[in-house]
C-alpha cells in the first residue's frame, strides 16, 4: 500500500510518500511547496494537494494510487512578530542637518546668519551670512552671485544648496567656503537664523558639530542649553558635513516613548516588566515564572498594543474570541531601529532603540481534524491525524545516519523553534518557543530600515558579494570571482545578494561588513538564544549539558550558516550537535513528513 | 595622437566631434564629472559614429573612460569592454540631469561608486 505522510509547517507543506511492503516502508520521494495561509487553517489545504501532487508526478503516480494520508497532528503553535521602537528624536523647528552628501564642496566651518541667495545683496557690510540656494538657482549664477557678495565687503561663509551642485560652486568661486548641497527640503531650512556649516576634508569627518561644546562655542550657548544640544551634536558624528542652525525657540529632544509594562502570568507566579529595561529583563522575567500561560501589555501602552496585535491576528485565524487566545512564549531582542528625525530638513535620521518580539499562542486543536475532514472529502483518500509533531520529527531525526536515542531535536522553522528529547526508553519531551526564521528577517529588515520584507528575507538567506569592477566581485570571505560579461551597470561598485535568480543590488550605503554583522547577529539573537533556551526546558536535569547529541531539523536548519553558529555555540557545552539528513538524503527537510510514515508501521 | 613621454596625468577623455553645435550639452557632462572631482580633457575628431568617439576616448584615456559625444548622442565607455558595447548611451536632447548624471557616472566608474540612475532617480 502506498502511504503519504504529509507535514503542514509555518512556512512550507512536505510530503513524504512510501510504499509499504511486508510491513517495511520502502520511500518513493518527497515534495515541498509553500503553505497557504496560516499554520492550522483551513486556507493550508491548497498547499497540501499542491505539495502532494508534486510528490506524486515524481513518483508518476495519481491521488487514486494512495491509500492513506497522514498529516500531522500540527503543533498548535502559531508564532507572530513585531517592533517597537522606545526612543525617538524630535526636533521641533528644524535646527540641525545631519547629512552626508557624496561631494559637498569646500572646507573647513563658517558661521553666519541665513540669507536667500537672491536677497544676499541687500545684506549690509561687513555682515556674516550663511547663503541658501534653492533649486531655482543654478551654480554659475550662484557663484557669480555669492562673488559679488564678497567684493561688496559681504562675508559670505558657507552655503546649502538643493541641487548636487557644491562641488561646482566652490570650484568658482574665489574665497573657499563650506558648502553643503544635496540638501532635498531646502524651503524648510529657517532663513534669518544663525548657522553653523562644517565640511571636513575628503576621508575625515566633522570634528566641531559634532562635539557639544564646539556647538556651544559657535553658538555662544549656556551650560543648560549645551545639554540640549547633545541629541544634534550625537547625530552628527561621523558625517563629513553638517549644518546647525539656532533657531529662538529650537529644541531637539530625544524622547522615550513610554512603552509600558508586560504582564507575565505563570501557573504559580506573576511578573510584571517594563519594556524600556530591554530584551535581557523581559528575558529574565520569563524564565523566572516558567511555565508561562498567559502574556499581556498595559493597556493604553506601545506593548499592550503589540501584544493585542498579536492576539488579534491570532484570533482572527483561529475563529476564536481574542480573549481565548493565550501567549504561551515571548522572545524578546534588543535591536535598532533607523528612524527618520521628525521635523528634519534633510531626511535625516538617527538610530534608535527598539525591542522586538516574537510571540507564540497555542491555538485550537480541532483545526487539524477539520482539514483532514475536508481533504478526506475532496480527494476521496483515507486522511487520518497521526500522533504529536514533535515525535515525528524526532522519528524522523533518528533516519539521520549516526544518530541514535537518546537524542534531541531542535526544529528551527519559520514561526516558531520546537525541541524535543527522546531517552532510551523511547519516552518523549517538547517544547515550542517564540521566535525563529521570520523573527531574523524581522530583525534585518529594521536593523537596516528596509520595509521590503522581500529583500531582508534574501538578506537572511544569501551571502553577500561586492562588486569591484564591471567583471569582478569579491565575495564576503575575500574571494575573487571574475565574469566573462560584464557585469549589470545598476550593481557595479555595490553591495550585491546572490540569489539563484542573479545579483540582486542593496540599495542604501551600507558597507558589507556591516549588512552581514547585521545579519549574523540577527540569527544568533534568535537562533542561538532559542537553542539553549529550548535545551534548557527539555533536559531532563534541566541542564543544557546533559544532554549529548543534538540534531538540527527545519527549514531554518538550511541556512549557509545558522547550523554553523548553533552548532559552534553548543560546543561550548560539550554537545555534539549538527544539521539533520533524513533518510540519508533529505538533509534537514522531511523530518516530521518521514516521521508520519514510519510511524504507520508502529501501528500509532 | 600625441605622445607624452612624461608621466600622463590620469583623467577621463571626451571625444565629441568637429565644429560643434551643442556645446551646452558637453558643459553639462563636464560639470557631472567636476561635481565628482576627477580630472578630465577633451579632444575633438573627425569620426560622426559616438559610440566609436566613446572607445576612441577610453583608449586615450590614461582612466580606461571615455564618453563620446555627437549632435544625436551621449555615450559612456570603457576600455575593457567591447568596442559595441558601451555601457551607457543616451540621447544628446535628454534632460540636463540626465547629461550631468552620465558625467558623474563616468567619474564614479573611476572612483569605484554606484551609478546615478539615468532615469532620474537614485537607487539609493
Amino acid at each position: 500500500m502506498i502511504i503519504a505522510g504529509i507535514d503542514i509547517g509555518n512556512a512550507s507543506t512536505e510530503t513524504a510518500l512510501a510504499r509499504y511492503v511486508d510491513g517495511k516502508p520502502e520511500f518513493l520521494c518527497s515534495g515541498i511547496v509553500d503553505t497557504t495561509g496560516m499554520k492550522g487553517t483551513r486556507q493550508n489545504i491548497h498547499g497540501v494537494f499542491a505539495s502532494l501532487k508534486q510528490a506524486l508526478e515524481k513518483a508518476d503516480l495519481t491521488v487514486e494510487d494512495v491509500d492513506l494520508i497522514r498529516i500531522n497532528e500540527a503543533a498548535p503553535v502559531i508564532g507572530d512578530v513585531a517592533m517597537e521602537t522606545i526612543t525617538e528624536t524630535i526636533i521641533t523647528e528644524s535646527t540641525m542637518i545631519g547629512h552626508n552628501p557624496s561631494t559637498p564642496g569646500g572646507l573647513g566651518i563658517g558661521v553666519g546668519v541665513t540669507v536667500d541667495i537672491r536677497e544676499v545683496n541687500n545684506c549690509d557690510k561687513g555682515e556674516s551670512v550663511i547663503v541658501v540656494i534653492p533649486r531655482e538657482v543654478d551654480f554659475e549664477d550662484s557663484s557669480r552671485i555669492i562673488n559679488h557678495a564678497v567684493n561688496n565687503g559681504i562675508f559670505v561663509n558657507g552655503a546649502i544648496v538643493q541641487r548636487d551642485d557644491g562641488v561646482l560652486i566652490n570650484n568658482r568661486l574665489m574665497k573657499k567656503i563650506p558648502i553643503v548641497d544635496e540638501v532635498s527640503l531646502i524651503d524648510k531650512v529657517p532663513r534669518n537664523m544663525r548657522a553653523a556649516i562644517e565640511v571636513a576634508a575628503a576621508g575625515s569627518v566633522v570634528e566641531q558639530l559634532s562635539n557639544p561644546y564646539g556647538i556651544a562655542t559657535v553658538f555662544d550657548l549656556t551650560s543648560d542649553e549645551t545639554k540640549q544640544v547633545v541629541p544634534v551634536s550625537r547625530a552628527l558624528i561621523g558625517n563629513r558635513s553638517a549644518v546647525v542652525i539656532k533657531t529662538p525657540a529650537g529644541d531637539v529632544k530625544e524622547r522615550k516613548i513610554p512603552a509600558g509594562q508586560i504582564i507575565i502570568q505563570g501557573t504559580n507566579k506573576k511578573a510584571q516588566v517594563n519594556v524600556d529595561d530591554g530584551a535581557e529583563k523581559i528575558m529574565d522575567a520569563i524564565r523566572s515564572v516558567a511555565p508561562v500561560e498567559d502574556i499581556r501589555g498595559e493597556a493604553g501602552t506601545n506593548a499592550g498594543g503589540m501584544l493585542e496585535k498579536v492576539r488579534q491576528v491570532m484570533s482572527h485565524l483561529t475563529d476564536q474570541l481574542p480573549s481565548a487566545i493565550k501567549i504561551q512564549d515571548l522572545l524578546a531582542v534588543d535591536t535598532f531601529v533607523p528612524q527618520t528625525v521628525k521635523g528634519g530638513v534633510a531626511e535625516e535620521f538617527s538610530m534608535e532603540n527598539a525591542v522586538g518580539i516574537a510571540a507564540m499562542v497555542k491555538a485550537d486543536k480541532l483545526q487539524m481534524n477539520m482539514i483532514a475532514h475536508e481533504l478526506e472529502a475532496e480527494l476521496g483518500v483515507k486522511v487520518e491525524v497521526g500522533g504529536v509533531e514533535a515525535d515525528m520529527a524526532i522519528r524522523g531525526a533518528l533516519t539521520t545516519p549516526g544518530s541514535n536515542k537518546p537524542l534531541a531535536i531542535i526544529d528551527m522553522g519559520a514561526g516558531s523553534t520546537d525541541a524535543a528529547i527522546i531517552n532510551r526508553a523511547g519516552e518523549i519531551k517538547s517544547i515550542h518557543l517564540a521566535g525563529a526564521g521570520n523573527m531574523v528577517t524581522l530583525l534585518i529588515a529594521s536593523e537596516l530600515g528596509h520595509d521590503n520584507m522581500a529583500l531582508a528575507e534574501d538578506i537572511k538567506k544569501y551571502p553577500l558579494a561586492k562588486v569591484e569592477s564591471l567583471f569582478h566581485i569579491r565575495h564576503e570571505d575575500g574571494t575573487v570571482q571574475f565574469f566573462d560579461k560584464p557585469l549589470d551597470p545598476r550593481t557595479f561598485a555595490r553591495v550585491v545578494i546572490l540569489t539563484p535568480n542573479g545579483m540582486v543590488p542593496m540599495p542604501g550605503n551600507y558597507s558589507l561588513e556591516r549588512i552581514r554583522a547585521v545579519r549574523r547577529e540577527a540569527k544568533t539573537k534568535v537562533f542561538v538564544v532559542n537553542a539553549i533556551r529550548s535545551l534548557e526546558r527539555v533536559s531532563p536535569t534541566g541542564n543544557v549539558r546533559d544532554i549529548e547529541f543534538v540534531t538540527l531539523v527545519g527549514g531554518s536548519a538550511l541556512d549557509f550558516e545558522i547550523p554553523q553558529l548553533v552548532t559552534d555555540a553548543l560546543s561550548k557545552y560539550s554537545i555534539v550537535s549538527g544539521r539533520a539528513n533524513i533518510r540519508g538524503v533529505e538533509g534537514p527537510r522531511n523530518a516530521v513528513a518521514t516521521g508520519l510514515v514510519l510511524a504507520y508501521e508502529e501501528g500509532e | 595622437m600625441r605622445m607624452d613621454f612624461d608621466a600622463p596625468k590620469p583623467e577621463i577623455k571626451i571625444v565629441h566631434g568637429k565644429n560643434i553645435m551643442f556645446q551646452k550639452v558637453v558643459d553639462e557632462v563636464l560639470h557631472g564629472i567636476e561635481e565628482e572631482g576627477v580630472p578630465f580633457s577633451i579632444e575633438e575628431l573627425e569620426d560622426a559614429n559616438p559610440v566609436e568617439l566613446a572607445f576612441r576616448g577610453a583608449e586615450l584615456s590614461h582612466l580606461g573612460v571615455g564618453i563620446g559625444i555627437t549632435e544625436n548622442e551621449v555615450v559612456l565607455h570603457y576600455i575593457k569592454l567591447k568596442e559595441d558595447q558601451p555601457i551607457f548611451r543616451i540621447p544628446a536632447y535628454s534632460n540636463e540631469a540626465t547629461l550631468r548624471a552620465i558625467g558623474s557616472n563616468a567619474a564614479r566608474l573611476v572612483k569605484k561608486m554606484p551609478f546615478k540612475n539615468l532615469d532620474n532617480t537614485e537607487l539609493s
